[in-house]
């Protein structure tokens, strides 16, 4: 770690804005909430993205 | 002194969110506009904070009616000056590094990033899932229920859908879903179990229909466990993707408010998720099913086989406010052998004598991150295992072998508000829709009624037609308001780090607490803040 910080996750929202919404993804409220919007830790169903964002982690790492 | 900092303030007025937040006892700053998260020193926190603060206070002052009012601001001015003092401490050399650290950031378009260009699409593509309550009869009467409260009174507390009705609805659904391809359907209740004949009658037919509509559907189930027996555990592990199970922890807390049940609920989970996860290591064993884990994904358990050939499960329970220790009843669920956990704090209407308040957020927050340590603590313990087992089933070349047992300590805690996935995470669209209530999510009740989701059903309001009619007209607009309704159409949100990860919380949370459907409902929001903070921190110990 830097002395003041360490990244422990990258910016992705500005690059993830071209490659969403192929909307195959599940629905939050069927997975084990049914009361609270819990959306962000759903999985992504979109395989070209899910590939390229493995492809990322895996230069990270 | 703040004299390096004013660019900086700049950038959080431009709607740049940027929190920091102490965890565990270390420091954590999140860009929410970027995704970004970093763990770092006490100085480098001190100053984001001071900076978003500042920010705060002077958005505050210049819209006072909409953000609390002059004594909020006055309250985050006096918070500038307590951040100051701390900052004097630090020498000014360390304070340069700092401020020299996070311009670095700031160019690099690491922190205080300006929020990503979104334009949502609010594109009506069909239907994707469907709440199918298949009966409204049910074998419990829990204190809390949403079906048995307020206007949303399920009606004839003893309908079962018909297996005609149940037909209609995947026809429904199918001839509404346009392009997609993946639907799911969930069979809710009452408790579904006592209309198991039906239940399994539309799971055929939807099958049938697959191929020749190029269709896959995914079934869900949520019950009580009451009645779920051997009979039932070739069907589920075959056809239903993920099973929840409704217990809310300990004996005495789950007794209390679940009719008693705990001990032949617990008895029958148990024998079911032995039998479901014997058949998980029987297929893993077996083939490289669809639903294999890829090496080195990062994603959870639950999630990524669930959708595949290898079946999930969650135990999910409510929390209120007779258990805000409620870290005991996740921590008891584990130590009964489940892995795969969920617990949600109740949503009542005032005067309720579960209903969480305000005054206990306070406990919750403590209680989230008392949670978040004893998931790191046994995870972390749980990956030493493994990679000690690895070694050894390399050295003597042993064969995989299905767990004697449901009570094995060997399987991680995947408690399901504690998963992020930093990296393939959902998408943007996704982050800002919300739960897709009334826009591609709807609830059936047994009488073929459609109501936006499961918690809707009753709420004359929002009746929107019957599976027979489709849909009425005349409610078409309230589609409409769904759908026009992300977390980027929300003010209440936009100065919140959590909005990417809630999209702007659940509509009937909002109509039912404040009987306005453009609200948000503030101690969940809290609550919600809470968990997401720790959940963040944990990423730093790659233990979710």
């Amino acid at each position: 770690m830097n002395s003041n910080f360490k990244i422990i996750a990258s910016p992705f929202m500005q690059k993830d804005i071209k490659v969403s919404n192929c909307g195959e993804c599940a629905s939050s409220c069927q997975s084990a909430c049914k009361t609270s919007c819990t959306v962000a830790n759903q999985s992504c169903e979109n395989e070209t993205r899910v590939n390229t964002l493995e492809q990322q982690r895996e230069a990270q790492e | 002194m703040f004299g390096g900092l004013s660019n900086l303030v700049v950038a959080t007025k431009g709607g740049v969110v940027v929190h920091a937040f102490k965890r565990f006892g270390k420091h954590f700053v999140y860009d929410t506009e970027s995704g970004s998260l970093l763990e770092t020193s006490k100085l480098f926190y001190l100053l984001c904070k001071a900076e978003s603060a500042v920010g705060s206070a002077e958005s505050a002052v210049g819209a006072e009616s909409v953000l609390g009012g002059a004594e909020s601001s006055k309250q985050k001015c006096a918070g500038v000056s307590q951040l100051e003092k701390e900052i004097a401490k630090f020498t000014a050399s360390e304070l340069e590094q700092a401020r020299r650290d996070i311009e670095t950031l700031k160019v690099g378009e690491i922190l205080f990033v300006k929020p990503p260009d979104i334009k949502p699409q609010k594109l009506n593509r069909g239907l994707k899932a469907m709440c199918l309550h298949i009966t409204h009869k049910c074998n419990l009467a829990c204190k809390y229920c949403f079906a048995e409260s307020g206007e949303g009174l399920y009606g004839a507390a003893d309908e079962c859908m018909s297996l005609a009705v149940g037909k209609r609805a995947i026809d429904f659904l199918i001839a509404s879903s346009g392009a997609r391809q993946n639907l799911e359907v969930d069979f809710f209740g009452g408790e579904p179990l006592l209309n198991f004949e039906v239940l399994k009658a539309i799971v055929y037919y939807a099958r049938g229909l697959e191929g020749k509509h190029s269709k896959k559907f995914n079934f869900t189930l949520t019950t009580n466990a009451l009645a779920l027996d051997k009979k039932h555990f070739d069907f589920l592990n075959t056809e239903i993707f993920n099973v929840v199970i409704s217990i809310d922890g300990r004996e005495s807390v789950h007794n209390k408010v679940r009719n008693n049940s705990y001990k032949r609920v617990m008895d029958n989970a148990k024998a079911f998720v032995k039998a479901r996860t014997s058949a998980r290591v029987a297929i893993e064993n077996g083939a490289s099913g669809s639903g294999a884990t890829k090496k080195g994904s990062s994603k959870n358990y639950a999630s990524e086989n669930s959708r595949g050939g290898i079946k999930s499960y969650y135990i999910r329970g409510t929390f209120t406010a007779e258990n805000l220790d409620f870290a005991n009843d996740v921590l008891h669920i584990y130590k009964q052998g489940f892995s795969n956990i969920s617990l949600e704090p109740v949503v009542l209407k005032g005067g309720h004598r579960l209903e969480i308040k305000s005054e206990h957020l306070a406990q919750i927050d403590k209680e989230y991150e008392r949670l978040g340590k004893a998931v790191a603590k046994i995870n972390s313990e749980v990956s030493k295992g493994e990679i000690s087992k690895k070694q050894t089933a390399e050295n003597k070349a042993l064969k995989n072998e299905a767990p004697k047992n449901a009570n094995n300590k060997n399987q991680p805690l995947n408690f399901f508000h504690f998963n992020i996935d930093k990296f393939t995470g959902p998408c943007v669209e996704k982050r800002i829709n919300a739960c897709g209530a009334g826009t591609e999510y709807i609830a059936v009740t047994p009488n073929g009624d459609i109501y936006p989701c499961h918690q809707f059903a009753g709420f004359s309001e929002y009746l929107l037609g019957n599976v027979y009619d489709g849909l009425n007209k005349d409610k078409i607009y309230i589609g409409e308001k769904f759908l026009n309704t992300t977390v980027l159409d929300r003010l209440e949100c936009e100065a919140c780090f959590a909005k990417y990860h809630c999209s702007g919380g659940c509509f009937a949370n909002s109509v039912v607490v404040n009987n306005n459907f453009y609200s948000v409902y503030r101690v969940g929001c809290e609550m919600f803040k809470s968990r997401l903070e720790v959940a963040l921190a944990l990423l730093s110990q790659k233990l979710m």
